[in-house]
């Protein structure tokens, strides 16, 4: 069965053998091919390259084509800030000063801002992967874009003129669903309404301002056939079963949200639930140990693991280390492999000694190469592949190894060598590429310096 | 080096204060980071003739409390100066206990406390919309109810009483223009009087209600039921016995303490008190379905 398959099958409610996981990476995805945000947020080729990048190394289910809510409000008149590593800011807020709801001849067009950007993409990537990878396009949801539209004056606006901000909030629903049908039509799976504001406000006034226009929303996606999400970031905890009764198929939490608290609210209606690695914490901050960790004992928390996505808490930090992104990619896909790995970490402490080679008196060149296990990691395996294929070319006047995570022996070889990302590629025992998989130009280079050197 | 958090809803004042702080600590290196686009931003050539620098966080993530790395990396480059005091700014939607945590990663800084704008006109109504309100101002320890020039004197009165019982750790004083007395910052850090304890208010409109705690119930399901409750409440209050030991249970507003605690009197009963309007019983029962294991009953008084 294709990973698209087991995400599509959880996304209807079926039991399935394995978890899907969907790795945010917005922005991320253009540290993965040494592109800053702008450029893999404005230009499609690099756009494209970088969410290949993704599905290469992070064998995701499903993944989202572009992760930028600033994109309706730039249609819609707001100037926005860009800056290298994240996405850009609302600036200005064209209704700050005039309480008016916009006319309805101004939803976006196919045609409008970076829309065909991210319609062309989507077809590029359908092509590309969708045969196994599902992908997500996001629209912003009406709250929020109401709010990069009028500013933050719509607080008081909900308290002074609650018609006023359901007109409002109305005709921001009509630009999501505007928006969702150029997406569906260029080919994504499912359309996700992206709205962190939602945690910024109480219960009452969820179910009074947001649950018609989200209700109106995903019955709109539904009646076009394909999936629906409710991203939300923030404590939007006494929310969620206020979202479950907008009727997404999903709904996607970040790590403000108690995930097994509220997985019983979302179980009883049916809704599925996604989420919720921490993103600074462990995803930027953590070890590759950390990360598969916190996958593993978030999954062993929950009372059942139906209805369920792994996923981060949302957009993933620019600088995310992409070894971290593959040791969760390891721990959804191997999840029982990846139990034992860390059980091995543990007992190796004290009981397995390792005797590492005199690396100053090689009689040739040695390439070590460190993956967690180049038979189940996507990552591991195409790093695998490009030494392997040098050593093809190489033939006897290189030596190489493989060492697997899997095993105790290897394990203490790496806390030996101080080895801190996997998969990497070691040659005569200095590390030369870790986590991204070099070109064949690059690692040929490496291996020509160190048999100059020998 | 020292470290003062200004936060407040946009519009409340925060900038007409950060100018006078600025022109207050004139012959301190100053460094400040601010993470909103006002519409009356801090003047930067002010800034540059007081030789103080300014670092903006931005991005479309600045609503994400989780996405606190981007203020960690501001935090350290301002570090790197070696400024006297550094001005942190809070985005009028963020929540400052997030600000706090990644403090706890600096202990080079002397944290000097968190000073709250409030537009005296507009506070209810802030409180009532904004959920990150009314946490903004329960970890102040200074709050200036500002502009209270607009509004009756009646009224400023009235507004400064309900902030001293809602968020009595903080000292509260009436402004216009935000021109404050540079004594009050001096009070910062020091913990309000004693509180004097809502129940005893003679207050008719006050709600209480009693949550019977289950057996074995654990520290996490505590923290996870009062997190679902506590903006709705005054206050919660017991001596809980959970599965991990006898804990001190303490919220004011939406803030929360747990304390280990050795009482032998450690029981089940937990209370909570709030104030008329709050939706208090739908909070509660909300809460008891998501943690089902932590409340066996609740009882309303």
């Amino acid at each position: 069965m294709s990973n698209k398959q087991i995400l599509l099958d959880v996304l209807s409610q079926r039991e399935t053998e394995s978890l899907p996981w969907v790795p945010f990476a917005g922005v991320h995805a253009g540290k993965l091919i040494g592109k800053e945000a702008k450029a893999v947020l404005t230009d499609e080729d690099v756009l494209f390259d970088a969410l290949m990048a993704v599905n290469r190394l992070y064998k995701p289910h499903g993944q989202p084509v572009m992760f930028d809510l600033q994109i309706e409000a730039e249609i819609l008149g707001c100037e926005l800030v860009w800056a290298a590593d994240c996405p850009p800011a609302v600036k200005t807020h064209p209704l700050a000063d005039t309480m008016t709801v916009p006319c309805r001849c101004t939803l976006p067009k196919a045609s409008d801002g970076r829309i065909p950007l991210v319609t062309k993409v989507i077809r590029r990537m359908k092509e590309a992967v969708g045969e196994d990878t599902a992908l997500f396009a996001l629209v912003c949801g009406p709250f929020t874009l109401a709010a990069h539209l009028r500013g933050n004056e719509l607080f008081m606006d909900m308290y002074d003129d609650e018609e006023y901000v359901k007109q409002l909030l109305a005709f921001c629903a009509d630009c999501a669903k505007a928006v969702a049908d150029f997406y569906i039509e260029a080919g994504a799976d499912i359309i996700a309404a992206v709205d962190p504001l939602v945690s910024q406000i109480s219960r009452d006034h969820f179910d009074e301002f947001l649950t018609k226009p989200y209700s109106d929303i995903f019955a709109h996606i539904r009646e076009k056939g394909v999936y629906s999400s409710f991203f939300v970031c923030g404590d939007a905890s006494r929310n969620i079963q206020s979202m479950c009764l907008t009727m997404p198929d999903s709904i996607f939490v970040d790590e403000n949200v108690d995930l097994s608290a509220a997985k019983r609210i979302s179980d009883r209606h049916n809704v599925v639930l996604g989420g919720n690695i921490p993103l600074t914490t462990v995803m930027l901050h953590g070890s590759q140990q950390e990360n598969m960790r916190y996958v593993l004992d978030m999954i062993d928390k929950l009372d059942n693991t139906k209805n369920f996505i792994v996923a981060p808490g949302c957009d993933m930090p620019y600088a995310v280390p992409v070894d971290n992104g593959i040791a969760v990619s390891q721990a959804v896909l191997n999840t029982a492999e990846t139990r034992r790995m860390l059980e091995n970490y543990v007992a190796v402490e004290d009981d397995v000694q390792v005797d590492l080679p005199d690396y100053t008196n090689l009689d040739k060149p040695l390439v070590e190469v460190f993956t967690l296990d180049s038979a189940t990691c996507a990552a591991c395996t195409y790093m695998m592949a490009a030494v392997n294929a040098a050593k093809v070319l190489y033939r006897d006047t290189i030596d190489l190894v493989e060492y697997k995570y899997t095993e105790k022996a290897n394990i203490a070889r790496c806390k030996r060598m101080g080895v801190k990302n996997l998969p990497s590629i070691y040659v005569n025992g200095q590390l030369k590429f870790a986590s991204l998989i070099p070109s064949s130009e690059e690692l040929h280079r490496v291996l020509d310096e160190a048999l100059g050197g020998v | 080096m020292e470290l003062l958090l200004v936060t407040g809803f946009l519009g409340a004042g925060k900038t007409t204060f950060l100018k006078r702080l600025i022109a207050l600590w004139k012959d301190r290196r100053l460094a400040l980071i601010v993470n909103e686009f006002g519409r009356a931003g801090v003047d930067g050539k002010l800034l540059q003739e007081l030789g103080a620098s300014l670092r903006e966080v931005t991005g479309g993530s600045v609503f994400c409390s989780c996405r606190m790395d981007q203020f960690e990396e501001a935090l350290s480059e301002v570090i790197s100066e070696n400024p006297d005091i550094i001005l942190v700014e809070a985005s009028g939607l963020s929540d400052p206990t997030a600000v706090r945590a990644v403090l706890a990663g600096f202990p080079g800084i002397i944290y000097k406390g968190c000073a709250a704008l409030c537009d005296a006109p507009r506070l209810e109504k802030a409180l009532a919309t904004v959920r990150v309100c009314p946490k903004q101002l329960a970890v102040s320890d200074l709050i200036l109810l500002n502009k209270t020039d607009l509004v009756s004197d009646e009224e400023a009165h009235r507004l400064s009483e309900m902030l001293k019982v809602r968020f009595p750790r903080a000292r509260v004083e009436k402004t216009v223009q935000a021109d404050f007395d540079p004594q009050w910052l001096e009070a910062t850090q020091i913990q309000a009087p004693a509180f004097a304890s809502i129940e005893d208010t003679r207050d008719v409109t006050l709600q209480k209600a009693l949550v019977r705690v289950r057996e074995g119930a654990t520290r996490a399901d505590c923290e996870g039921f009062i997190k679902l409750v506590y903006e709705d409440t005054w206050r919660v209050k017991g001596l809980l016995r959970l599965a991990e030991g006898a804990f001190l249970v303490d919220c004011v507003g939406p803030s929360m303490s747990l304390v280990p605690c050795a009482d032998e009197s450690a029981g089940f009963d937990l209370v909570f008190l709030a104030g008329e309007g709050m939706p208090l019983r739908k909070s509660l029962r909300a809460a008891r379905e998501w943690y089902p294991a932590f409340a066996q009953d609740i009882l309303f008084g």
